[in-house]
């Protein structure tokens, strides 16, 4: 099945005109378990990642004084809630700062700033331990010059069990991807996405066959046409 | 249907000449370079010029020598002796605009890299900044190659139309795919050039866009090989089999390579700029995997010419597997074209396979930039196309002149010099290369001088055999470079005929979906838009600053001039 | 078409979609990859070393004529470096020997790469894009300490790159002066205000006494001054790496420029 996956990947990587910069490599973390990190979330309440199991959980690392991506990230996040499923009931959403510099004070502003419900979470980390999440998300980042940082830009989706199965690569999402991504948290609808690889393989195979069809009895017409 | 000899117009005869000898006498100093390049990077000179000419200097003129002037001139010159052999004559009017076009632009830059102005290499890649003289000659030579093609053009429709349901004669489907390409790779140039590099270059606009300059090259410099390789694929095809003694095995497959070239060689360019920054990561690898298609063509090629030679051997009586390869002409010194198209061959299958290598974008970091890739590309530039075109030259030079070949039977050597010295040249630089040697670098001041303390002890001994072996490749020149003038200083005794050796075709098919060039040109910018729309729309995305001109010689960029 | 032909078409066919899946597996199976876009900000114009944690780097280097900022990097073995790599001139080329790191350094644009050094040793980074007349002479050096050396694992930041607060008082160089020192480029690497860049800096330098690498001194007068334009490997000062190149200059520049730099106060 892992070169069924490989092109799956090929497929959805291609697709993704949504581009990150520093694309994670999906292939070496789809299916880890996540880390336990020790979180404060933005009112000082401390929190172990492990305690978030039991629901599917997206992960949004940011970094408080981002001016370009994180905050339309954030934005779109907001919007492309799905109405069926409930924040904080059906599943669990933690947007952390990735900067040893952001604070507990930091991120309420942040809350404060885009207007958060409560039940999303926001949180900052143990430094080492936040390392060690990012390393497990493949999330890479520069330190600028002027302050802040380049990173990658993506969402992660993990199941009840903490475990990866999802990216939403790039700052916004088309309609449907939260949706799906959820989805996949829940382990369902794999079918779905194993279809959508097969119709892809199908239509290419089918635009080459026709391409070469239609070559084909133009020649012969040709023959013909120079035989008479 | 066989041509009959054709009496070349006195005007044109002095035309192709001079478009075919102009360039051997530049490749006194483009070969005489290359050697004194091995000898710099061995070590054995320790400086940074000799006798008047800077290492980077002389490389510049090496590459652009070499490169663009010899394999352009000749390409034009080929290919007006072809279209009146078996088309017919073209516009003597676009023939002399073309001819003085490409003369002028030839000197022009010539003067700028003797002057020392344009030290930027044959890819002059900006910020690196060159006399505008440089690149306006590169216009006018480029634009002189057009005026040719374009003059051909109503030539070969003329012939469709009154040879209605004749096939195109192959060597014209040769020549007109190789300008077909030419012009689908010199478009890009002449946007980087005009749009970007002069503006910047005269200081009319104070920065320029590094990466869309690179990606504009490449977009040119892969379809540029095959510029590079089709007219030696031409002579492989339309006269090879008859100079082996046999007939083409399929004429068919000569002209579905020749269309598949068309719109195969230019979408794939990214597979030169893997290890840029800002340039999409998938769609690099989506031009790697169309690198894989366009080689294709070159195993067709290599099949059939094969099939070709063995059924020419039959008819000598070889027989057997592997035993016919011993019947063919290889020493015939009255058939010497057959060597040199045949070294070609060999050198071919070696640079073929680094092709593929190189453009496998997870094999690609390993010798990017290294000497693995001057490797490559003197077994395909320096190893079909040098000698096709040294070989058809003197043919040209021959048959126009009616002068008699001087020394045959060293002519006959000259080929297989040069492809034992090409060889050792090709291995040694690929072995330096494997363990990090750098291309372009003048090795000798620091990395294979024991004194410097950037020494490398490991890359010393392959850059020494490189050494040896850019010699025996300048001694085969020096031997070619002998006949030709020898030839040259004799009295003309023969008619003044053009007459090439094209071979008959043994399975004779109609050309079927490979009659028109029409739809292959369609083909051609459909690929290119699917190849190079999104990585021209989105580099961007990834590059911060334009930047300011830098002569080769300075850390501080050019001075702009100040306003009041 | 015969047998035979068809055959071969099949092989070449079959052949390069046997290579074409291999470069699926690699690009996505195996993650063999060169970057995309970083960013389209100004990311650094100077060579930096942070480290975020054990063994973890993130080191952001400059290409330039004709060294690589930093110059010299010491690590400890095992440790993971996220390099970010760019110009601020021409294109040059990064290659850390004996590694499989091979990138281009664009002007106006950040490249990227990560490795692990697994085995201590000396990795020599190479520029192998010609980049003008100092190009043989653009080599820097990794240097993968092995675990038992005093390297404890926590490399203090480079001094490269950081700024040291301007000296105050009015530039002692004239505007003749400070255009011959552009224009022969020395102001790209030595500073005049006392900034330590890849060389010394000049502010001063005139009568000093300084230390070379191999522990000797020596006090800078005009004839050193001389030697180091001319023969400038001769004598490196201690901490600055060996990539100064001489560049083409007339006599009566090179006794211009000795007096320019007698006089940088």
């Amino acid at each position: 099945m892992g070169w069924f996956a490989c092109l799956g990947l090929a497929v959805q990587t291609a697709g993704a005109w949504a581009n990150t910069p520093f694309p994670p490599n999906q292939e070496k973390t789809l299916g880890n378990s996540l880390p336990d990190v020790h979180f404060t979330d933005d009112s000082g309440k401390p929190f172990l990642l492990s305690e978030l199991r039991g629901k599917p959980l997206f992960l949004n690392p940011i970094f408080a004084s981002c001016k370009h991506t994180c905050s339309p990230i954030i934005q779109n996040l907001k919007k492309a809630l799905p109405d069926g499923a409930k924040l904080g009931v059906d599943y669990n959403l933690l947007t952390f700062s990735f900067d040893p510099k952001d604070d507990v004070a930091r991120m309420r502003t942040l809350r404060e700033q885009h207007g958060l419900a409560a039940e999303w979470k926001l949180a900052v980390g143990n430094k080492d331990d936040v390392r060690r999440l990012l390393e497990s998300l493949d999330f890479r980042y520069m330190t600028l010059e002027e302050d802040g940082f380049a990173h990658s830009n993506f969402v992660v989706a993990a199941d009840h069990d903490q475990k990866i199965r999802f990216y939403l690569l790039g700052v916004s999402q088309e309609p449907g991807m939260f949706a799906r991504a959820l989805e996949a948290a829940q382990g369902k609808g794999q079918w779905k996405e194993q279809l959508r690889i097969i119709l892809f393989f199908v239509s290419l195979a089918g635009l080459l066959a026709c391409s070469w069809f239609i070559m084909h009895v133009r020649s012969r017409a040709h023959a013909k046409r120079l035989a008479a | 249907m066989q041509n009959k000899p054709v009496e070349v117009p006195s005007y044109l005869r002095l035309i192709i000449l001079v478009e075919i000898l102009l360039p051997v006498l530049l490749l006194v100093l483009g070969v005489y370079h290359g050697m004194l390049q091995t000898l710099y990077r061995a070590g054995i000179i320790k400086s940074s010029s000799f006798l008047g000419l800077d290492y980077y200097q002389g490389l510049t003129l090496h590459g652009v020598v070499n490169a663009i002037v010899f394999t352009t001139l000749f390409a034009v010159a080929f290919g007006r002796a072809l279209v009146l052999y078996s088309l017919g004559e073209p516009s003597k009017s676009a023939a002399w605009i073309s001819f003085i076009l490409m003369m002028v632009g030839t000197v022009v830059a010539a003067i700028a890299m003797l002057a020392g102005k344009a030290t930027v290499l044959y890819t002059f890649y900006p910020p690196l900044q060159a006399h505008p003289a440089f690149y306006i000659g590169a216009t006018l030579l480029v634009v002189g190659s057009w005026v040719a093609f374009f003059s051909w053009v109503p030539v070969y429709l003329k012939w469709r139309r009154e040879h209605p349901g004749v096939k195109t004669p192959l060597a014209i489907v040769g020549v007109f795919s190789t300008f077909i390409v030419w012009f689908t790779a010199t478009v890009p140039l002449a946007v980087e050039i005009l749009f970007l590099i002069l503006p910047w270059s005269f200081g009319w606009v104070d920065g320029i866009n590094v990466t869309l300059s690179r990606i504009l090259f490449w977009f040119f410099g892969h379809p540029l090989v095959y510029f590079w390789l089709l007219p030696a694929y031409t002579m492989y095809y339309a006269m090879l089999p008859k100079l082996a003694g046999g007939k083409l095995y399929s004429d068919r497959a000569g002209r579905f390579i020749f269309m598949v070239f068309i719109f195969l060689s230019a979408p794939l360019g990214l597979h030169h700029q893997y290890s840029d920054p800002s340039i999409s990561a998938v769609w690099k690898w989506i031009h790697g995997i169309f690198t894989l298609g366009v080689a294709v063509p070159s195993f067709i090629t290599a099949f059939t010419i094969a099939a070709s030679l063995e059924y020419a051997a039959h008819l000598k009586g070889g027989k057997g597997l592997f035993a016919w390869w011993f019947k063919l002409p290889y020493f015939d010194s009255k058939n010497y074209l057959f060597g040199y198209f045949f070294c070609g061959l060999l050198l071919f299958l070696v640079g073929g396979v680094t092709g593929i290598i190189n453009s496998s974008l997870s094999m690609n970091g390993v010798v990017h930039n290294t000497s693995w890739v001057p490797g490559h590309f003197h077994t395909t530039l320096g190893g079909p196309t040098y000698l096709a075109f040294t070989g058809m030259t003197l043919f040209l030079v021959t048959s126009l002149t009616g002068k008699k070949l001087a020394f045959p039977r060293l002519n006959v050597l000259v080929p297989y010099f040069w492809l034992f010295g090409t060889s050792v040249f090709c291995w040694a630089m690929s072995t330096g290369g494997l363990s990090g040697q750098p291309r372009r670098t003048n090795m000798g001041l620091t990395y294979t001088n024991p004194e410097s303390p950037l020494y490398q002890a490991d890359w010393v001994w392959t850059a020494h055999m490189s050494a040896v072996a850019g010699v025996i490749m300048f001694i085969s020149f020096a031997m070619y470079f002998l006949v030709v003038i020898a030839t040259l200083m004799k009295r003309s005794t023969e008619p003044k005929m053009l007459e090439f050796p094209i071979a008959e075709p043994l399975h004779d098919e109609p050309a079927g979906a490979f009659t028109n060039f029409t739809p292959w040109l369609v083909t051609s910018v459909v690929f290119l838009v699917i190849a190079y729309a999104p990585p021209l729309m989105t580099f961007s995305d990834g590059t911060f600053e334009n930047s300011k001109r830098f002569s080769p010689d300075s850390p501080v960029p050019a001075p702009v001039e100040k306003k009041p | 078409m015969d047998r035979s032909e068809k055959m071969a078409i099949w092989f070449a066919v079959l052949l390069m979609l046997s290579f074409a899946g291999a470069l699926v597996y690699a690009f996505f199976g195996l993650n063999i990859r060169f970057p995309g876009c970083v960013t389209d900000r100004t990311p650094f114009t100077k060579g930096k070393v942070i480290q975020r944690g054990v063994g973890e780097y993130e080191v952001q280097y400059v290409a330039k004529m004709w060294a690589f900022e930093p110059a010299e990097l010491e690590i400890p073995v095992g440790s993971k470096v996220d390099i970010y790599l760019s110009s601020i001139d021409v294109n040059h080329g990064f290659q850390i020997k004996f590694t499989n790191v091979n990138l281009m350094a664009v002007p106006g644009a950040v490249n990227y790469a990560q490795i692990t050094f697994d085995k201590p040793g000396d990795y020599p980074l190479v520029c192998h894009e010609y980049c003008g007349a100092g190009h043989q002479n653009m080599m820097g050096m990794i240097r993968v300490k092995p675990r038992e050396s005093s390297l404890s694992g926590a490399v203090p930041e480079s001094d490269v790159g950081i700024e040291q607060p301007k000296a105050e008082g009015l530039p002692t160089v004239n505007e003749a002066g400070m255009a011959l020192l552009n224009a022969k480029g020395c102001t790209a690497c030595h500073s005049l205000d006392g900034t330590r860049m890849v060389g010394p800096s000049l502010k001063g330098v005139f009568g000093r006494e300084e230390e070379l690498e191999d522990g000797s001194k020596v006090v800078v007068d005009e004839a050193y001054i001389l030697e180091s334009i001319k023969n400038p490997m001769a004598k490196i000062v201690k901490g600055y790496p060996k990539v100064m190149v001489p560049m083409p200059m007339t006599e009566q520049e090179i006794k211009q420029l000795v007096e320019i730099v007698k006089g940088i106060r």
